[in-house]
């Protein structure tokens, strides 16, 4: 979509607060994924965090994987 | 969802019977994988997914509780059983090209491909399916007019570009073709319908946007006070004020 197109949905819709997307918020990335990392609902039960791990350890299994989808750069 | 659904003892329960995958979307450039939500079809936070050792996706999680995770992992397994046996029945072939096309491991003309190919299924499924494949194929026609629109660079431009663009989305609409729903294309259809029609004092446009609009976002609160905005303007012109 160009971004005429966005910007016409966001004068449109988004300023209501429908689906505008998450801007980052800048600052340290790394840092605000490190903190997310040391959060212990991620420990226990333990999620992998590496996709090519969590794919080997299905393989590996024979179990399906569950993927939750999340972000640190909004912290 | 991380200190409700996923931090419960009903969890760690589950979580014994699959691969527990977090994927944190961070932004750091060069970071491997960091766009693997849009690969995997999300468009928003949080998005989960039941996936095979291949990285396919099997089903999308609809309701965010243990319970709903356990459906998603029996929905992906169906689906994976589907997909690897052998002789499938002519309905079960149909279902499957549903479900590669819900799924996004199918494009629209495969499907439509395979559904040609295809006989002895019930027809009022195939009409469906053909219906919404239509749908779909009318999602990549909006976005060509959008993308035919340029890059407006003035509040003239702009207004012209809105009349330019919404003359053919009502030239579709009154043809009888309609978004699939898929939010993006389907919101940029009806608004650009509504606008079009509030620009141009055209009644028809401007209330089949606003339809198109309330049924689309009508159930989400946070549009509510932008949904009201708008009825009141449509109100107003067809009211003839």
């Amino acid at each position: 979509m160009t971004r005429f197109a966005t910007t016409l949905l966001g004068a449109l819709l988004l300023a209501g607060g429908l689906a505008a997307p998450a801007a980052a918020q800048g600052g340290d990335l790394q840092g605000k994924l490190d903190k997310k990392l040391a959060e212990g609902w991620i420990k226990d039960p333990a999620w992998i965090t590496d996709y090519d791990e969590a794919k080997a350890k299905s393989s590996e299994s024979g179990k399906l994987i569950f993927g939750y989808f999340t972000r640190s750069y909004s912290y | 969802m991380e200190s409700g659904p996923l931090s419960t003892p009903e969890f760690k329960e589950f979580a014994k019977d699959v691969v527990l995958f977090c994927h944190i979307t961070t932004r750091i450039k060069g970071r491997k994988h960091d766009d693997l939500l849009g690969k995997v079809g999300g468009r928003g936070f949080p998005h989960l997914v039941v996936m095979n050792a291949e990285g396919d996706v099997l089903s999308v999680v609809q309701r965010r509780s243990v319970e709903g995770f356990r459906a998603a992992v029996e929905a992906g397994e169906a689906y994976q059983a589907l997909k690897s046996k052998a002789d499938r029945t002519p309905d079960e072939e149909l279902e499957l090209i549903q479900m590669d096309l819900d799924l996004g491991n199918a494009k629209p003309a495969e499907a439509l491909e395979r559904l040609k190919g295809l006989e002895g299924a019930d027809p009022e499924k195939v009409s469906a399916l053909e219906a919404k494949l239509e749908a779909v194929a009318f999602d990549a026609t909006i976005d060509e007019v959008l993308q035919s629109a340029g890059q407006p660079t003035n509040e003239a431009e702009q207004q012209a570009a809105i009349k330019k663009i919404g003359t053919t989305f009502w030239e579709h609409y009154q043809a009888g073709k309609r978004p699939s729903g898929a939010m993006q294309a389907s919101t940029a259809f009806y608004s650009l319908l509504m606008q079009y029609g509030l620009n141009e004092k055209l009644v028809e446009p401007a209330r089949a946007g606003l339809d198109g609009i309330v049924e689309l976002h009508g159930s989400n609160p946070q549009a509510k006070a932008q949904i009201e905005k708008f009825r009141k303007e449509v109100e107003a012109l067809e009211a003839g004020k």
